[in-house]
């Protein structure tokens, strides 16, 4: 069962939609967003509400359609490695149904008793497990959606390779409920790993980073690697200016060789596996929280000492969790940019967004397409009107 | 050779442009759209669909030229190369740095990078690693305006709709890929393959969906048939047991400790799933022939009659077994020798009915593939897992879609599309593109007539 939400859990921006609407079902989801269409109201969908302040503030809100109670595994085939589930399920109720058969999905969007399979999708969450797993719509394979104009559509299968047609459900990735609510996703799993072990080293920052350019050279198949700096460093259980914490998984003998592999580089001792959700909450907890990345080859000229981040040196990503000031930001942005990166807003202020330039930065889409598959799937706009570029 | 490709059907196109550079791409598209033409992007013309036949009079543009390996990062794990750069060559440039390209169709010493990305290709080792979608990070694509325009690229979810996932699998309908950015993996410390030999084809796809069911995935797993078997004995030195009614061809890659322990549990399935022997490849030489046997094999299948068709339809993995029999059943029924050679792994059927066009008529040939794609459908599969709907399934779509869901892909086609320039008469059925290709009518006549 979905955590049930106060409507002022639903504010985006301090702004409250004069509505809530708790979708149980996807005929209630058609409902409203047909009442949507012929009102002309806004809508903006939420499921754990953890990334719900992603994305410029929309331009109008009134009604807040939270998906929570849209929960449960529709259909799980263990021996397919397969499992088809209701938006609104929270990773935490997805991974007590998938554990009791020893498997599990792979994604690792923090804060799992709130976040739900649909907005991880949606809001093409990132955090520990993208090293190894990459992206999360690289594990869904099926897909329901109620598009704008309340049409519920099926994209894929339950099929784990698949060419079909369009691959409409990996396409919703990303697209923070613009264009369609997301109502159930068929997901691709994978085994738990017999064994999991967590290393952590307390080290300075520049230590940090050129021990993890070290691990992410050697190849070896780490399961996550980050760098955590500042006044989160308290936050993982550990002391210093950096904490460099690196998760290992497989068969027991190879997760002992790569422990083995790890500490010959970066002297570490172990955590508790739980260290991770610390790590993948962070950016979700923190008052501000900008998500910048760039082309490996040009990692930005940031003193990261003691200034709170959590970075993933293998995948050229980090958060900041401290805000900065707005021209500051902007200069980082204006620097990020020009090399080929981002620095995305993901969580502050309308005044912040605005004076920053906006939530996103420049946009990295052809607007003209931007808009016209935004006019097609929604062509009454009432999909959270202005939270995406188009 | 530019009125076919692998599969059947043929028609001459208006022109032929073989730009070289994505300018000279963005030019023809432009030209193309002045003139009112339609465009059919080609990349070595391996696919299986027809998705390079060129209906309603189209210019087929070629991008076999533009053929530059841009860059290969070894830090970010990722390769920029034009679309007409051969599938293997990316991975042969990739291992100087310690890295590999993991998806590998059958074709991939032709067939080129573009094509991978329009028909979603994947390969046997797609079984671990997935598809060109899982690998794809960015795409140029000049639009049907002739705009060149980008999407993604090595940096992940840039601001903005992610339209990557929607172009891999598009099959050339929504514009012409210039460039792609291609996620590399570091090459494994450690591979092993193997060989189980079953008594018959029930028990080695039992073994194959107990392995799936045990959660330890390997990197590739192959069922050949007996038929099959005969032939790639005949055509290639690899010795496979000639009595045997189906072998899995099993590989593991990892950390040596993991090759170690997924073998010795693969190993344990697979005996007690009714293997009567497990042959490992003991050298990189024979390891490397059993793919290559694998991976030829269609053409070796040529030596039992001049002709084959397949489908490469999509079924849940615990339905294999059972849709195997079905499958067999169906051409015992038409009397057509057929060949099993697949990614059983995966669920995604190859089954080859072998014929000889000059006394078998292609549309009974047909008639029993489509017999096949139903019962693929009603055991809640999918038309194709990497060949590509094209001209041959397009008709069959609306097996798996109701018309909202075509809509749907329409709509997102038209944003990019509006006039239907790009590829007409391609993935969408009920269109007339293509009606004067002589076996439409059959297919469209299947597809509506077996529809109960």
């Amino acid at each position: 069962m979905g955590v049930a939400l106060r409507p002022d859990a639903l504010a985006i921006d301090g702004i409250l939609p004069r509505d809530v609407v708790r979708a149980t079902s996807e005929g209630e989801v058609v409902d409203a967003i047909r009442g949507a269409n012929e009102r002309g109201e806004a809508i903006v969908v939420s499921g754990g509400a953890t990334r719900l302040g992603v994305g410029e503030p929309p331009a109008r809100y009134d009604v807040g359609l939270d998906l929570s109670a849209l929960s449960g595994i529709v259909e799980y085939e263990p021996d397919d490695l397969v499992a088809t589930v209701r938006a609104g399920t929270t990773l935490a109720e997805l991974s007590g149904a998938l554990a009791a058969h020893g498997q599990r999905w792979p994604i690792e969007p923090g804060l799992p008793e709130r976040a739900t399979v649909g907005g991880t999708l949606a809001s093409a969450a990132g955090g520990p497990s993208r090293l190894r797993y990459f992206h999360p719509r690289d594990w869904v394979i099926g897909a329901r959606a109620v598009l704008g104009d309340g049409t519920a559509v099926r994209s894929g299968g339950r099929v784990v390779k698949n060419v079909t047609g369009y691959d409409l459900t990996r396409f919703w990735s990303g697209t923070f409920g613009t264009l369609a609510a997301i109502v159930e996703l068929t997901l691709k799993l994978t085994a738990i790993p017999e064994r999991t072990v967590s290393l952590l080293a307390e080290v300075d920052v520049p230590a940090a980073f050129a021990a993890a350019n070290d691990l992410h050279a050697s190849g070896l198949p780490l399961d996550a690697l980050a760098i955590v700096t500042g006044e989160a460093v308290e936050a993982v259980g550990a002391r210093g200016d950096a904490a460099l914490v690196v998760r290992l998984t497989g068969p027991a003998a190879a997760v002992r060789r790569l422990g083995r592999d790890v500490r010959e580089r970066v002297r570490c001792r172990d955590v508790s596996n739980d260290t991770w959700d610390r790590v993948a909450a962070l950016p979700l907890e923190s008052k501000w929280t900008a998500r910048l990345a760039w082309p490996a080859s040009g990692r930005p000229d940031i003193e990261f000492a003691g200034y709170g981040a959590v970075i993933y040196p293998g995948d050229s990503t980090a958060y900041l969790l401290r805000s900065i000031d707005r021209a500051t930001f902007r200069s980082v942005r204006a620097s990020l940019e020009a090399a080929g990166g981002i620095a995305v807003l993901e969580r502050a202020s309308a005044d912040y967004k605005r004076d920053a330039g906006g939530a996103w930065g420049t946009p990295r889409v052809p607007l003209g397409i931007a808009r016209a598959l935004k006019e097609r799937f929604d062509p009454r706009g009432v999909l959270a009107p202005g939270r995406m570029p188009a | 050779m530019w009125e076919y490709d692998a599969g059947f059907d043929r028609r001459p196109p208006t022109a032929v442009a073989l730009p070289g550079t994505a300018d000279e791409v963005a030019a023809v598209v432009r030209a193309a759209r002045d003139a009112g033409a339609s465009i059919v992007p080609r990349g070595a013309g391996t696919g299986l669909s027809g998705g390079t036949i060129a209906c309603a009079d189209a210019i087929v543009v070629s991008t076999a030229r533009l053929r530059r390996i841009v860059s290969i990062d070894r830090v970010a794990r990722v390769a920029v190369v034009e679309p007409g750069v051969p599938n293997l060559a990316v991975t042969a440039a990739a291992r100087d740095v310690g890295l590999f390209f993991a998806p590998d169709p059958a074709s991939q010493r032709i067939s080129t990078i573009g094509g991978n990305v329009a028909t979603n290709a994947g390969g046997p080792h797609a079984l671990r690693y997935g598809s060109m979608t899982n690998h794809v990070l960015g795409v140029e694509l000049v639009l049907p305006t002739g705009e060149r325009v980008q999407f993604g690229g090595e940096v992940a979810d840039l601001p903005g709709y992610d339209c990557v996932p929607f172009i891999v699998g598009s099959e050339g309908t929504v514009g012409i890929v210039t460039k792609v950015w291609l996620r590399l993996l570091p090459l494994p410390e450690d591979v092993r393959t193997f060989v189980a030999v079953f008594a018959d084809i029930e028990h080695g796809a039992r073994a194959a969906s107990a392995i799936i069911a045990s959660g330890v995935v390997p990197a590739a797993m192959e069922m050949l048939d007996q038929v099959t078997i005969g032939a790639l004995n005949a055509a290639f030195d690899v010795h496979l047991p000639a009595d045997a009614g189906s072998l899995l061809l099993v590989e593991v890659e990892g950390l040596r400790e993991e090759t170690e322990d997924w073998t010795t549990t693969i190993d344990r399935i697979l005996r007690r799933s009714g293997a009567t022997d497990v042959r490992s490849a003991e050298t990189v030489a024979e390891r490397e022939l059993l793919w290559k046997a694998r991976k030829l094999g269609y053409a070796a299948l040529a030596r039992i009659r001049p002709n084959n068709y397949l489908h490469d339809a999509v079924v849940p993995r615990t339905k294999v077994p059972e849709v195997l029999r079905a499958v067999n059943a169906i051409a015992e029924r038409y009397g057509y020798v057929i060949a099993n050679m697949f990614h059983i792994g995966d669920g995604n059927l190859h089954p080859v009915l072998l014929f000889d066009a000059r006394t078998q008529p292609v549309e009974r040939v047909m008639e029993a593939s489509a017999e096949i794609l139903k019962i693929a459908i009603d055991a809640g599969g999918a038309l194709s897992g990497e060949h590509g709907i094209g001209l041959e399934k397009n008709h069959f779509m609306f097996w798996v879609f109701g018309p909202e869901d075509l809509d749907a892909q329409r709509r997102a086609r038209e944003a990019f599309d509006p006039q239907a320039t790009m590829n007409p008469g391609k993935i969408f059925p009920g269109g007339d593109a293509c009606a004067d290709i002589p076996t439409e009518r059959t297919k469209r006549a299947l597809a509506e007539g077996m529809w109960v």
